[in-house]
């Protein structure tokens, strides 16, 4: 099963690649933010450093989720077009099928921030040296994991929808879950009527709060490294759960 | 293994694993952040921005100190003029909110917000800087000076003026003018003068000086009542080991100036005051040798105050031939220096 697997995983990575709106929109992005860095001097008044390192790691976010997304338009077309059928034609289970496409995606999005985190890094060192000091990189690269982890999670999350929605709709889904995903923790922190809902939705949605820690990198905030392992550990498992529920669904679909 | 069996494990595990993991990564979260900014960082409500806190956040600061200030008509009324303005720092103030709300430790957006309001909202500028000394440790003491300042300058309330500035001087002032406004809103809160310039006028700044002092010491005495040292008894207090000998150094420069004074006016002051300040002085002296009239330090060998003219009794001379020590023997006379005049 997991030859199969990664055939697949080949497969869904060199079709999201083959993909023009994405790279292009990957490379605009890179492009602007390339430009904001001589900008940010004029336009921060005397907080250039904070938003080229907030930028920075929103950028390696977007790239990640963005990638992600490219799911949404994988499974729902070749399930309407049928062109799966002639992978589950072949002694290929449809489980390979779904973790073949999880692992694809999920290393397009590690590929393409890795790529863009390491060319921020080498634009910032080449602007300002004195900015990327030993303890920046470290909060840098602890961000970048985490919003991996968070790729994975809403990669996860779309396979999932994709059993069921159109590409469109599993674009919401994703943006929904995104929305509410990120609020969970404070919403089950808060004193208001909202708060025993969302301590039981912590356990149905994704805690996408916990795998961010942009704002605190960018404040200077150190976090644990404990914590970094910790948090992962919850993305990954999550994607597994969701990803054991999609093949169980899949499983049992008449197509 | 083949069915469903790999599926349902990969679900059980998941939700087992993802469960616990989620809830001890709260927990390692919460004491990471316990020990910088509190735990209400990680509690504070939300907007829905998927996770762009701190790039939405410098986006609203852009857009905020760029936004347009429309220019005033000069047909326009003063109350219309009060009125835009007030609005305008309303939305100003708005926008830092929403900044700081998005990230709390953006220290520029609070020192921006209450420079921007301060007059026209001055009330909302102390809060805004209240909320701040919470987030922003490291900036807090100028945080509290901006907030003082307010209070003092544009509000007039000395009360809390005096909270702020007390902020500012915690374990010592790190600008001198700090530590004097403090003192100086100590002295408005008990109606005197502080700009006052006459002889009575200093004796009362010096005295109430000293009072303050005296009421530190005992207020921080108190407070490390019952605090047991590292050897598990309890902790000897001295006065010495307390954070505010500025206040002696400040009011030791004004008994100088004030002792000139007396040396110089005619008639002379009342010998009474000048005895109860020679008594303040006493608690504040400073090690070294000091003209008992005007309080001037003096060096070895000297013979007359370089201040005031008085005769001093020297030190740091050989008893016998008068020449300035150098060592433990003279180097005149050899005589041996355990017989030097320190007086």
């Amino acid at each position: 099963m997991i030859g199969d697997a990664w055939i697949i995983a080949g497969d869904a990575y060199r079709d999201a690649t083959r993909r023009k709106g994405v790279v292009y929109t990957l490379l605009a992005l890179a492009v602007v933010q390339v430009a904001a860095f001589s900008l940010y001097e004029e336009i921060s008044l005397g907080i250039s450093g904070k938003m080229v390192t907030d930028a920075s790691l929103a950028m390696v976010y977007i790239v990640g989720i963005i990638s992600a997304l490219s799911i949404a338009f994988q499974i729902p077309r070749e399930l309407r077009e049928r062109t799966a059928m002639t992978l589950f034609a072949k002694p290929m289970g449809r489980e390979s099928y779904l973790v073949g496409k999880l692992l694809g995606i999920s290393l397009l999005s590690l590929i393409n921030m890795i790529l863009v985190a390491v060319g921020i890094l080498i634009i910032m060192k080449l602007t300002n040296e004195e900015m990327v000091s030993q303890d920046f990189v470290a909060g840098f690269a602890q961000s970048a994991v985490l919003s991996f982890g968070a790729a994975v999670v809403i990669v996860s999350v779309a396979l999932l929808l994709s059993l069921f929605l159109s590409e469109g709709a599993v674009v919401i889904g994703m943006v929904v879950v995104l929305l509410l995903g990120n609020q969970l923790f404070s919403m089950s922190h808060s004193e208001g009527g909202m708060a025993g809902m969302a301590g039981a939705m912590k356990f149905i949605l994704p805690n996408l709060f916990l795998l961010d820690i942009k704002t605190e990198v960018g404040a200077g905030l150190k976090t644990s490294m404990p914590y970094v392992l910790t948090s992962l550990g919850y993305g990954i498992s999550y994607a597994v759960m969701l990803t054991g529920a999609s093949v169980l669904i899949f499983r049992k679909r008449d197509l | 293994m083949k069915g469903p069996l790999p599926a349902i494990l990969a679900l059980v595990a998941g939700i087992v694993v993802s469960v616990f993991l989620q809830q001890k990564a709260e927990a390692i979260r919460f004491s990471d952040r316990q020990s910088d900014v509190g735990e209400s960082y990680l509690k504070r409500s939300k907007s829905f921005t998927m996770g762009l806190d701190s790039f939405w956040a410098d986006f609203i600061w852009m857009k905020t100190n760029l936004s347009r200030q429309p220019k005033m008509d000069k047909n326009m009324s003063q109350a219309d003029r009060e009125a835009l303005r007030i609005r305008l720092a309303k939305r100003d103030l708005a926008g830092y909110h929403k900044v700081v709300q998005l990230d709390p430790t953006f220290y520029k957006a609070y020192n921006f917000g209450i420079l921007r309001v301060r007059t026209e909202l001055p009330e909302k500028a102390i809060d805004l800087a209240e909320l701040g000394m919470v987030y922003c440790k490291e900036e807090k003491r100028a945080l509290a000076e901006m907030a003082g300042h307010i209070a003092a300058l544009v509000r007039k309330d000395y009360t809390q003026a005096l909270k702020y500035y007390g902020i500012c001087v915690e374990g010592g002032p790190e600008k001198d003018y700090l530590g004097r406004q403090y003192l100086r809103t100590h002295l408005r809160l008990k109606n005197i003068d502080p700009y006052d310039k006459s002889f009575d006028g200093m004796a009362t700044r010096i005295k109430t000086y000293h009072q303050i002092h005296l009421d530190m010491v005992s207020s921080q005495m108190g407070e490390m009542e019952g605090v047991e040292g590292e050897d598990g008894m309890s902790a000897e207090i001295h006065e010495e080991d307390y954070s505010d000998s500025w206040i002696s150094e400040l009011n030791l420069s004004r008994i100088r100036s004030f002792m000139n004074r007396a040396l110089e006016t005619d008639p002379a002051p009342s010998k009474r005051m000048v005895n109860e300040i020679r008594n303040i002085y006493k608690a504040y002296a400073p090690p070294g040798h000091h003209c008992p009239r005007c309080y001037e330090s003096y060096d070895p060998g000297d013979k007359f105050c370089t201040n005031c003219g008085f005769e001093l009794v020297p030190y740091g001379i050989c008893e016998q031939c008068d020449a300035l020590m150098k060592g433990k023997f003279c180097h005149v006379c050899g005589l041996k220096g355990g017989k030097l005049a320190n007086k």
